[in-house]
């Protein structure tokens, strides 16, 4: 008898696969500075569909710190690297080393497993980066002037151009909402201090994105 | 002389050729990567600098082929640069069957004919858009389909959240329980079984899931 072959089913053309969203891994400061533009991201990757991650994301458990965070890079399909903290800081003048740190774990991730991974690297305005990391040269690492208008565009321009982008919306609309994310999570943060679960942060955010659609 | 960036995969260069000799006939300055690049410096930076410059963007988008991660940075830079200046223009011009990409929802989008005899009339259309300034009208309406999978999509995120959170403490735990009790062979092992429990749970809930879309398409 003759073998059929099972005909693969046609997806209409131009309709992405619905699949599970993918991460984005956030590497960023957390300080207190930092703090609005982070919640920013976290808040603009979910509106854009994807699950945002974090380090923040394990509480004080007893594996290591680069091993929770390794473990959340690589289930990541996407991974968002701030790098505007180039200058010395505090009394003794030291450079924070963490981000650039977690990048190579990007590339890693990208250039060894042979993985889909593809990342987005954000450095300070102007052309410092070229002296301060220069062999990023060639991936196009976007600059921003530290405003929430600014991330929350160049995060989103990035994102809603994925191949498994869903529905985009516009900067203009996310940021209209982002005041109520905000507030959301002050309140979260009062209760729970540093202790917040990151599940209730994008719980928040989700329950917020949702208001895009009304 | 307004400045068009035109986006094109590289099948597509013809059709990006021609709605270039239009725009030039039209009195435009289009700048078609391979084309334009002279060899003196590098060319990716010559293509960074003509989407910083430009004041229009053309978009070729073949919606059934997966963008080249190059062409995901035009994209990337062009909506960005729109985004931020609302006097430029994005005109997003489909060349093949299917539906726009997500990122092109806020936009007009054109589609190139099928039959080649009206390309030129075609192109001359996009070239008077671009030369009097003419944003077109984004469509608002969102459909009831792609409403709802969005609204699932940003549950599936939370409860992702959720997932990741209940695997981390697991895990956390199994660490902590063996370096205090490495002898406690029993409490490791409920552990690994709930962390397993988990995550088996996520894949058979995706599974009826699945399973159950399949019956509601196949009603």
């Amino acid at each position: 008898m003759k073998r059929q072959r099972r005909r693969k089913r046609k997806r209409p053309a131009g309709k992405q696969p619905s699949t599970r969203p993918a991460s984005v891994f956030i590497n960023c400061p957390f300080d207190n500075e930092y703090l609005p533009l982070f919640d920013a991201i976290v808040f603009a990757v979910t509106c854009c569909g994807f699950i945002p991650r974090s380090a923040l994301e394990s509480g004080d458990v007893a594996e290591l710190r680069i091993h929770r965070i390794l473990r959340a890079m690589f289930a990541s399909k996407y991974s968002i690297h701030e790098l505007s903290r180039s200058h010395g800081e505090g009394d003794q003048n030291f450079a924070r080393f963490n981000m650039p740190l977690e990048l190579g774990m990007a590339m890693a991730r990208r250039f060894e497993t042979l993985e889909n991974h593809d990342w987005l690297v954000l450095v300070p305005q102007g052309h410092t980066h070229q002296k301060f990391i220069s062999d990023l040269s060639g991936y196009d690492p976007k600059g921003h002037d530290g405003s929430l208008e600014d991330i929350v565009r160049k995060v989103m321009a990035w994102l809603v151009t994925r191949p498994d982008a869903t529905l985009s919306f516009t900067p203009v609309e996310v940021l209209a909402q982002l005041p109520a994310f905000q507030e959301g999570v002050k309140e979260l943060r009062a209760d729970w201090g540093d202790d917040l679960p990151w599940a209730y942060l994008v719980a928040a955010a989700k329950n917020v994105a949702e208001q895009l659609l009304a | 002389m307004p400045e068009v960036f035109i986006s094109y995969p590289h099948q597509e260069k013809e059709k990006a050729e021609m709605l270039a000799s239009t725009f030039e006939s039209r009195g435009l300055a289009p700048w078609l990567a391979h084309r334009d690049i002279s060899h003196s410096t590098k060319w990716q930076d010559q293509i960074r600098h003509k989407l910083d410059s430009c004041d229009a963007f053309v978009l070729l988008v073949e919606p059934t082929t997966k963008p080249s991660s190059w062409l995901q940075l035009e994209y990337t830079a062009a909506l960005e640069s729109v985004w931020k200046h609302d006097e430029k223009l994005l005109i997003p011009v489909l060349t093949g069957k299917g539906e726009p990409p997500a990122f092109l929802r806020h936009f007009n989008v054109l589609r190139i004919p099928s039959n080649r005899k009206d390309w030129h009339a075609f192109s001359e259309r996009v070239a008077d858009t671009i030369k009097e300034q003419r944003k077109t009208a984004s469509p608002t309406h969102v459909p009831s389909d792609l409403k709802r999978e969005w609204m699932s999509r940003l549950h599936d995120v939370a409860s992702s959240a959720l997932r990741i959170q209940a695997e981390d403490i697991l895990e956390g735990a199994k660490h902590y329980l063996a370096a205090s009790d490495p002898d406690n062979r029993g409490a490791q092992d409920l552990l690994s079984a709930r962390y397993q429990n988990l995550t088996q749970g996520t894949k058979t809930r995706r599974t009826q899931r699945r399973s159950s879309k399949k019956q509601t398409t196949s009603k």
